[in-house]
């Protein structure tokens, strides 16, 4: 009885910073995403209003087509590189201990400087990229300027900072494959195809599925590249779905709808990766 | 400690809607003032002024257009700073030359000189735009503006629409001398005709300068037209100091600068008719950046002895002439005679000390003097409560309609929808009674003449 008296001590720490700090937060902004409140006046009830505005709301409907893209363009980007860097560094060559140092680099670096970094580099007439277009006789090409290429400015740097960690986490992964299985397909004929279609993948899939979901969850999360490179901009080209949500809970204070807005985060999150999950579990079944 | 511009409403306001109090003043942009008073968050300064204590300094050496900046409901809560309008630039020596004059009246018809209307404003920036004539081996560029959404690029929109909305009249009243609302029942005249036409207006001016210009914040542009490859651009006072530093600028001696150019027609939305007619309207755009005490700093006299110190005349001067602070010309003593009908007490030799050239000093401050002083009728400040949500809902729309995703009336229409719907929120009377304050309702139309 003595023992179990010191279990739940030992518990209540780190219970109680549980509760204040994710599991009252929680409740206090699911509570806030029925009331309409701005600080400086008392909270008044709305019920679902909060709700109803998120689904009519054009701008909402915007950032969520911003950020699906960027998802989709930035996950499955520096996932491919990232494996084909993997494949490539996963073998023995003269220098490799430096040349994985200098892959992962950019992944230490701040978002927020990287994005002033992007300013520099992206600048239409005077950056760097754009005398190297001008170089090869091409023309002026818009990166920050225009809504079509905006958004892939932000995708370029977002890759170029991420590509190192599905990077890092493939070659681990590769690293820790057993190796019988592969000498065994080779013993029986396999191409190099066969080999890395029904060997290499399907011993790699909880890696490129634990790879998948980290960087999906935070992909979805994206804020400071898009705060930082664009604004948002031009218009709303580039406003992202944290930076909306920041813009009405931290801007405007609109503390209400800001909740009811980041409700949508862990909703859309569990339902990817949910689905994502089960497809994959479906096809390392058929595999 | 110096925070983004974007950032800067939100830092304040959570201070002091949290009480946190880490703050004992402020430097915020004048747009919040509404927020700020209607909450009690600053002091008024009045009982200091006078106070033997502290440094010297005189409001009424702000001119009176300024001075308005820093008041609200009868009581001072700003010691003297920085006095923030738009003005345009333009280069002395392009303008000048015989060459660029013979070819601009060939196709215009009309002499070359610094835009004095809209229409030359749109003819003169097509003009030099898209053509060498610095030399460097690229195309050079008519107008730049810096029109990057979530930054200062709504200001630029504001300056060039003025003339088109603002009727000059005898009083401030529903129709007369107001930009933003109709005082009288608070709904939003941002998507009037005239409105509309000056956006249309205003995108067809940003097409004569550098596509790159919508990604632009403030200082990419000033570098473009310090550089010399834009032949105009219009902007707060930084230009006329930043031309003067050779490590910054090549356009030293070649500067030239103007109120903002009338338009030859405005809407009246009393009559629902253009009225063909020049119309000069002055701005007081821009921030004019100036220090606020925070009600819940427990060093109140301290802080306000620092602001009170940065306004005592002889070192505000010296700063407005040192340039590159950022504090442009507005006190009575800024401005030499020769600039301002001899009305001016300032002495262009300090500006000359501090590395100035004379023409472009002179004219910089002609510009100024002008717009302050010489103007049909004044643009109103929009600084109510909720002023900065009203600005950025703007700021977003205008951008929309600058990339070409929603057309003028589109997005000037869902501004005023988002316009009503703020107002509606924080509550239509407490506006009302607010707006009515701050553009003087139903008193005289400001005539600002220098004591």
């Amino acid at each position: 009885m003595r023992g179990e008296g010191i279990k739940w001590a030992l518990l209540l720490p780190a219970v109680g910073w549980i509760l204040t700090f994710t599991v009252y937060p929680l409740l206090f902004s699911l509570l806030l995403s029925f009331r309409n409140w701005n600080l400086t006046s008392p909270p008044t009830w709305t019920g679902f209003a909060n709700y109803v505005r998120v689904v009519q709301d054009p701008r909402m409907h915007n950032a969520l087509r911003v950020t699906g893209l960027f998802v989709g363009a930035t996950v499955s980007a520096e996932l491919l590189l990232g494996f084909v860097l993997a494949l490539l560094f996963h073998r023995p060559m003269w220098g490799i201990r430096a040349l994985r140092a200098v892959v992962v680099a950019p992944l230490f670096t701040s978002p927020i400087a990287l994005a002033f970094l992007g300013m520099m580099l992206f600048h239409e007439e005077d950056g760097p990229i754009a005398h190297l277009v001008r170089a090869v006789g091409f023309g002026k090409v818009h990166w920050l300027s225009d809504p079509a290429t905006a958004l892939g400015s932000v995708v370029l740097l977002d890759i170029w900072q991420w590509t190192p960690f599905a990077f890092l986490v493939f070659l681990a992964g590769l690293q820790g494959l057993p190796t019988e299985p592969l000498e065994a397909a080779i013993v029986d004929g396999a191409g190099r195809w066969a080999l890395f279609r029904h060997v290499l993948l399907p011993l790699l899939a909880p890696v490129i599925v634990t790879a998948l979901l980290f960087k999906l969850i935070y992909s979805v999360k994206v804020f400071d590249l898009a705060f930082g490179l664009t604004g948002g901009g031009p218009g709303i080209s580039t406003e992202v779905l944290a930076l909306y949500i920041h813009r009405q809970g931290l801007e405007f204070f609109n503390l209400g709808y800001a909740s009811s807005l980041s409700y949508i985060f862990p909703v859309l999150v569990s339902l990817t990766c949910m689905g994502l999950v089960l497809r994959v579990r479906h096809l390392y079944e058929r595999l | 400690m110096e925070i983004p511009f974007d950032q800067l409403p939100t830092k304040i306001k959570t201070d002091l809607i949290t009480r946190a109090g880490r703050f004992d003043g402020f430097v915020p942009c004048a747009t919040l003032y509404g927020d700020l008073v209607a909450n009690n968050w600053i002091v008024p300064v009045d009982p200091w002024i006078r106070d033997p204590r502290f440094p010297r300094w005189d409001p009424n050496d702000m001119g009176p257009p300024i001075r308005q900046l820093y008041r609200w409901g009868g009581r001072q809560y700003g010691a003297n700073y920085d006095a923030d309008a738009w003005v345009l630039y333009g280069r002395r020596d392009l303008l000048n030359d015989p060459k660029e004059k013979a070819a601009c009246q060939a196709k215009y018809g009309y002499a070359l000189r610094l835009p004095r209307t809209i229409k030359e404003l749109l003819d003169v920036s097509e003009f030099f735009n898209n053509r060498d004539w610095n030399g460097d081996g690229r195309p050079d560029f008519g107008i730049v503006l810096p029109l990057k959404v979530n930054a200062q690029g709504f200001f630029f929109y504001l300056a060039f629409a003025a003339p088109y909305v603002v009727v000059p009249g005898p009083t401030v009243d529903e129709y007369r001398n107001v930009f933003f609302f109709n005082p009288r029942t608070m709904e939003p005249i941002i998507n009037s005709p005239g409105h509309v036409k000056a956006l249309e207006d205003y995108i067809r001016l940003t097409k004569n300068g550098p596509r790159a210009q919508l990604g632009w914040d403030l200082v990419e542009s000033w570098d473009v037209f310090l550089k010399g490859n834009a032949a105009l651009t219009y902007s707060p006072g930084d230009i006329g100091s930043l031309a003067k530093n050779p490590d910054r600028s090549r356009i030293k001696g070649k500067l030239t600068a103007g109120p903002m150019p009338a338009s030859t027609e405005y809407y009246d939305r009393r009559t629902g008719r253009w009225v063909q007619k020049l119309n000069r309207v002055g701005n007081l755009l821009g921030c004019s950046w100036h220090g606020l005490i925070s009600s819940l700093s427990r060093n109140k006299e301290t802080i306000y002895h620092l602001f009170a110190y940065m306004a005592e005349r002889p070192r505000l001067f010296q700063i407005t002439t040192f340039g590159w602070g950022g504090v442009d010309p507005g006190k009575i003593y800024d401005f030499p005679p020769e600039v301002s009908n001899g009305q001016g007490t300032g002495s262009i030799q300090a500006y000359l000390q501090q590395g100035f050239d004379r023409e472009d000093a002179l004219d910089w401050l002609r510009a100024y003097w002008q717009n302050y002083y010489e103007m049909d009728a004044w643009q109103e400040y929009l600084r109510i409560p909720g002023a900065p949500e009203m600005i950025n809902s703007l700021d977003l729309h205008l951008s929309q309609a600058l990339v070409g995703r929603e057309t003028p009336k589109q997005a000037l229409d869902a501004v005023a929808r988002e316009w009503t719907e703020i107002v509606n929120k924080l509550g239509r009377e407490k506006l009302r009674r607010a707006y009515q304050e701050s553009i003087g309702y139903g008193r005289p139309a400001p005539r600002y003449r220098p004591r």
